[in-house]
């Protein structure tokens, strides 16, 4: 059964023009991704934090709870394509009050856009 | 806990209508306090977020992003007014915003 669905678009020009003014990392950055993710993003390039970003996005947009937060939720590339999600104490004590179980992630890339869905789906008992 | 001015009022308003001129491009003029800031000016989230950041190092303030979001979800922001009052809030109260 699905939980929640959440869909989010965000325009790599201005995502670069916030997060990366000057050439360097916006301290932005540092408030919305782990150490761990800004590692595993640099070694992916821009584009990782801004696939980063928009699977946050959608994420808060799926779950709809508050008490989340944006370092809540972790998410790592990996050469083959795939990502790992990973999340804190607070939010795997969440997921599981509410028997959520699979976290689905899907990103489209265009030249203008890059689109991410989520869709949070609860075990069937 | 910080004390708001009617500077302070209008330093903020400024770098609000300034910032999202240029963002959104279009004219100072025409962005108001009532310009709602999805439907009229075009702005989202990340907007919000730079705005944030924007004013956390001009303010030197310490409050954290969670802090922020969980304020919003409470009192979710349409208009250029809103989001003025709510950066007030903010720069007043920090981190402890989610106890008023």
């Amino acid at each position: 059964m699905i939980f929640g669905c959440g869909i989010d678009i965000e325009e790599p020009e201005r995502f670069n023009k916030h997060y990366f003014a000057e050439g360097k990392l916006s301290d932005l950055i540092y408030d919305i991704f782990s150490t761990r993710e800004i590692e595993n993003f640099s070694v992916f390039g821009k584009e990782a934090f801004l696939k980063g970003f928009s699977f946050k996005e959608s994420f808060y947009k799926a779950i709809h709870d508050e008490n989340v937060g944006f370092k809540d939720i972790e998410i790592f590339f990996n050469t083959d394509g795939r990502v790992q999600i990973k999340s804190s104490a607070l939010l795997t004590d969440l997921l599981k009050n509410l028997k959520i179980n699979e976290i689905k992630t899907e990103f489209q890339e265009t030249e203008k856009y890059v689109i991410s869905k989520v869709i949070l789906i609860q075990i069937n008992e | 806990m910080a004390q708001i001015t009617d500077k302070t009022r209008e330093e903020v308003k400024e770098v609000v209508l300034n910032f999202f001129a240029e963002e959104c491009e279009v004219d100072m003029d025409d962005i108001t306090e009532e310009s709602n800031i999805i439907t009229d000016l075009d702005g989202d989230s990340l907007m919000f977020l730079e705005l944030i950041e924007i004013f956390k190092k001009k303010y030197n303030l310490n409050i954290e992003l969670k802090t922020i979001g969980k304020y919003a979800v409470k009192h979710p922001v349409k208009t250029i007014k809103e989001l003025i009052d709510m950066q007030l809030l903010i720069i007043e109260h920090e981190n402890k915003i989610l106890d008023i």
